[in-house]
């Protein structure tokens, strides 16, 4: 039988390295579905500015308590479709938005935002629902690691579209609870 | 001396369903454990999953000599066989040539003699047992399927009754 395997392998061998090849993609696939993280497990957080550094989204993944937090950002106002990015990426796709003041006033909240209750800081509301929170002068001092803030005033919100921000799970909430400090 | 018998059809197809049921076994035995090794992983599941592509990498390589070589090959002794005993014999006398290189029939490799028979020269095939032959002693031969079925060194009364 030796024999014969070895007469074999100069027509088979490309069958043992298919083999090989095939075995090891077939599991990092597999594997990777598998335990890719359910809509409920990850957050997405759309930022309207420069992301200096991502390990940000491994730290707030950690304080949250969710499998993975993913940052999408679009600087704001330089002609790069920030509008169209604001609107498909943020307000449908995301889970938290964190904006300037400017673009969170040209919004539509109560139809885009999830309200938010019983988180402190200073509220931004709209007809006399809180619809977000300020961003601290302290927490921006702090986040400034990892987060560009060229205007003065940033806010974050729980875009209402996600299963994060009450509908399934409160993720979201937390979230804002943690980068407001 | 006759070199196929019916009981060696017999254990050729006895092996070729022995080494199925044992591929089967192990090829359950392998997805049994790789589903368990997936289904089984935590979120840091990286030493699982190399476990389990080394355990896929062993049972695909022994998949491929399987059904290559192992099976392929009993797959191939149990056809030659089956078609040599329900082949029609041809009984004849000849004279030995030679031994040429072994050759593959069928997809097996065998010894291969050259014989003068009353109608030219024949290679034919020689499957199983030892012997030797003598080069320009005739021998009586009976060929199935070509190959060896049986064969008998040519006596005085034999060669009387041929002729």
């Amino acid at each position: 039988m030796k024999k014969r395997f070895l007469d074999s392998l100069p027509s088979d061998w490309i069958k043992y390295l298919v083999v090989i090849v095939l075995s090891v993609f077939l599991w990092l696939w597999v594997f990777g579905l598998y335990h890719a993280p359910k809509e409920t497990e990850k957050l997405e957080v759309f930022y309207a500015g420069v992301v200096n550094d991502y390990e940000v989204e491994d730290i707030a993944a950690e304080a949250v308590g969710v499998k993975l937090v993913s940052i999408s950002s679009a600087y704001p106002r330089t002609g790069n479709a920030f509008d169209e990015k604001y609107s498909l990426v943020a307000l449908t796709a995301s889970d938290v938005v964190i904006v300037p003041k400017e673009i969170a006033d040209e919004t539509d909240c109560e139809r885009a935002f999830e309200p938010i209750v019983g988180i402190e800081g200073e509220a931004y509301n709209r007809n006399g629902v809180q619809y977000g929170v300020y961003l601290s002068s302290e927490r921006k001092q702090a986040l400034s690691a990892y987060f560009t803030f060229e205007y003065d005033e940033y806010i974050v919100f729980a875009v209402a579209a996600s299963m994060n921000s009450g509908q399934v799970t409160n993720h979201s909430f937390t979230l804002i609870e943690w980068l407001v400090g | 001396m006759i070199f196929i018998r019916e009981e060696d059809r017999v254990a050729a197809e006895g092996r070729k369903k022995r080494l199925l049921t044992i591929y089967i076994a192990i090829a359950s035995l392998f997805v049994i454990a790789a589903l368990l090794l997936l289904f089984l992983s935590p979120d840091r599941y990286q030493p699982y999953m190399a476990v389990t592509i080394v355990l896929t990498i062993a049972f695909g390589c022994y998949s491929v000599f399987f059904f290559s070589v192992q099976y392929d090959f009993a797959k191939k002794t149990d056809r030659l066989l089956d078609k040599v005993l329900s082949a029609l014999p041809e009984r004849e006398y000849g004279v030995f040539i030679k031994e040429l290189d072994s050759l593959t029939y069928e997809g097996i490799e065998m010894r291969t003699f050259r014989f003068l028979l009353p109608d030219g020269e024949r290679d034919v095939h020689h499957y199983q047992g030892d012997i030797s032959l003598k080069e320009g002693v005739k021998y009586i031969v009976e060929i199935r399927a070509g190959v060896l079925y049986e064969l008998a060194e040519m006596g005085e009364r034999d060669e009387k009754e041929i002729s």
